[in-house]
């Protein structure tokens, strides 16, 4: 054993003081680093040579360990399966959840686009049936209960009544809902009721523009401001059909022709709610519209409200029409021509009836044809798969 | 030039103007005819004008219809009509969301015009629309309600269908499955056959909306045609 100079400390055992060995080798420094139980004293003469390994746990800590090294032996059949089954899982490819694409024979779209023509051209065709037939199936045309109702309902009106009537239609409608316009605005100049008109669609305004022009164009006595009046675009929707419904005056400052106050015009000076029409007939092209009359203003001062509408949108309101929320419905097209039956007026929607006659027949033939061929395929289909 | 542009127009015939017009009108409609062939540039045109002039039309009416005679008022009488300056003021707000830095000056006249907007249409769609309808669809089944004769027995089938009808549409968006046992199996399967015949009743009036569409468009298109053969071309004269 021996003492540390420096401190009296003992040496463990195993330890080693030299002073007269040489320096060691690179390669013998890296034996003696690895084995961790050769005496570094001798590296140097420093005060602290000869003080290696005071602590036994410090090699096992500080020194880089060596690795162990691998026994070379062969895998159990176990191992080896479970090797097998791992490389399996990881070499096969990622189950897609769509089934990989088939390649398809592009088939030139041929028959498709004809198809379409050939549509195209029946359907043109049908439209211009009413004028090589001139209206051959009108007769056929018998007016239902609730046109000839409505038609009465409006005969009835006394002269000098207002009625509000709102053209809540754009032009792209125009060719349906025009002719219906002018049927009604003819049965009411005629009965010398007062016209109130108003949209509450910006385009809207310029048609009703055009519809009571030509009716004083027809009838001069049924003037501008004594007979009829223009308010003009309601803007604000739902609001502006509320202010509305609450005062005409608070929707409508002036007219919108003369841009005179609404109590300068005769026809305007008595309105003040909508209580002091007659009836308020709204002409839409969307369900909304008609919708939105019903809610902001019908349900809430119970007024008459009739409707006449695009055939497109009429189902869409039979509920209201069932529940009595609209006094009349009626559609644009086929009731178009009812209507005019109803009211003796001029035969305009009367001259397409053949023109709906042929589409009607064109329509069944198509769905024959088309179903036909649906269910040729499907059992064609059928026979292959067998 | 002013006087001589009055002095061309005085030399045109008293109906040029309609004939401009019309040959106008029918160039656009021989346009959106062309679709026939395929979209073509002349379709393009013809539906982008379309939309422009509609737009113009709208925002020129707003101004003069709207936004000028209220003008005009609150410049009169500020007094009277101070509400119509606070409205312009959320109108011109209203601008600041084209702007990023004061964009959030811009959700004070948004959130108004939600908020109202909201409240009109539940209000209205509660009053107006959901309790009415429930209402009607609560029909009496009892043929003495519907009148004598057969008259009465078709209202009672009519109220009859009336009431399979809704209950039948309502369960075709009856989507939740129940637990076990006879009777939710009953149930369940009381509901299948309810939503079958509900998903049934749905095409027929999907069908007849499409029915009336194709009626729609044959009108206008027949409108169309009739413009281009007895206006412009006069061969129906």
């Amino acid at each position: 054993m021996i003492v540390c100079p420096a401190c009296n400390h003992h040496n463990q055992e195993g330890a080693e003081v030299s002073s007269s060995a040489p320096p060691p080798t690179p390669i013998a420094r890296e034996s003696a680093i690895a084995t961790g139980r050769e005496n570094l004293s001798t590296f140097g003469a420093s005060p602290l040579d000869g003080l290696d390994n005071l602590l036994p746990i410090e090699p096992a800590i500080s020194l880089p360990h060596r690795p162990t090294p691998l026994v070379s032996r062969q895998p159990s059949e176990d191992e080896e399966r479970a090797a097998e089954l791992f490389r399996r899982i990881v070499t096969e490819g990622v189950p897609s959840p769509q089934p990989a694409p088939v390649p398809m024979i592009v088939q030139a779209k041929v028959w498709p686009r004809i198809g379409r023509a050939a549509l195209y051209l029946l359907v043109l065709l049908a439209a211009l049936t009413p004028f090589f037939t001139g209206g051959q199936t009108a007769s056929w045309v018998r007016p239902r209960d609730s046109i000839v109702a409505w038609a009465q309902s409006l005969d009835a009106l006394p002269a000098g009544s207002a009625v509000l009537v709102s053209f809540d239609y754009t032009p792209a409608y125009g060719g349906e809902m025009n002719p219906l316009a002018l049927a009604l605005a003819r049965q009411l100049a005629a009965k010398s009721v007062h016209m109130v008109v108003m949209s509450t669609k910006p385009e809207g305004i310029g048609l009703a523009e055009q519809i009571v022009a030509l009716i004083a164009q027809e009838m001069p006595a049924y003037r501008y401001g004594e007979s009829y009046a223009i308010l003009g675009y309601l803007s604000g929707q739902e609001a502006g059909l509320r202010t509305l419904n609450e005062s005409v005056s608070s929707a409508f400052r002036s007219d919108h022709v003369q841009r005179r106050a609404l109590e300068e015009l005769p026809v305007t000076k008595d309105l003040a709610t909508l209580q002091d029409v007659r009836c308020v007939i709204v002409l839409a092209d969307d369900n909304d519209s008609v919708r939105r009359w019903i809610e902001q203003v019908q349900s809430r001062s119970n007024i008459v409200l009739d409707a006449l509408v695009t055939a497109g949108v009429e189902p869409l309101l039979v509920p209201y029409y069932r529940s009595g929320q609209l006094r009349h419905l009626m559609g644009g097209a086929v009731g178009a021509a009812e209507y005019e039956l109803a009211s003796h007026g001029r035969p305009l929607a009367l001259r397409l009836t053949d023109g709906y006659a042929a589409l009607f027949v064109l329509l069944v033939l198509v769905a024959l044809v088309t179903n036909v061929a649906e269910v040729a395929a499907w059992i064609r289909r059928r026979r292959q798969g067998r | 030039m002013n006087d001589a542009l009055m002095n061309i127009l005085a030399h045109l015939p008293p109906d040029a103007a309609r004939t401009v017009g019309i040959w106008v009108a029918a160039v656009l409609t021989c346009a959106i005819l062309s679709y026939i062939l395929g979209e073509n540039p002349a379709f393009r045109f013809a539906q982008y004008l379309f939309v422009g002039v509609a737009a113009g039309y709208a925002a020129s009416l707003a101004w003069t219809s709207v936004l000028w005679p209220r003008l005009r008022l609150l410049w009169a009488d500020p007094s009277t009509y101070w509400y119509y300056g606070l409205f312009f003021l959320l109108g011109v707000l209203l601008l600041s969301r084209g702007v990023k830095s004061i964009s959030l000056l811009g959700n004070l006249p948004l959130g108004v015009l939600f908020g109202v907007g909201a409240a009109l249409a539940l209000g209205g769609a509660l009053t107006g629309s959901l309790i009415p309808q429930m209402r009607a669809s609560v029909a009496s089944l009892s043929p003495a309600r519907s009148g004598a004769g057969s008259g009465g027995w078709a209202g009672w089938v009519d109220a009859l269908l009336l009431v399979i009808g809704t209950i039948a549409v309502l369960s075709a968006f009856h989507f939740t499955r129940l637990g076990q046992g006879w009777f939710n199996a009953l149930w369940s399967r009381v509901f299948k056959v309810l939503g079958g015949l509900g998903r049934g009743l749905i095409m027929v009036t999907f069908g007849a909306i499409l029915a009336g569409a194709a009626y729609s468009f044959l009108a206008l298109l027949y409108s169309r045609l009739s413009f281009l053969v007895n206006d412009w071309l006069r061969l129906g004269q």
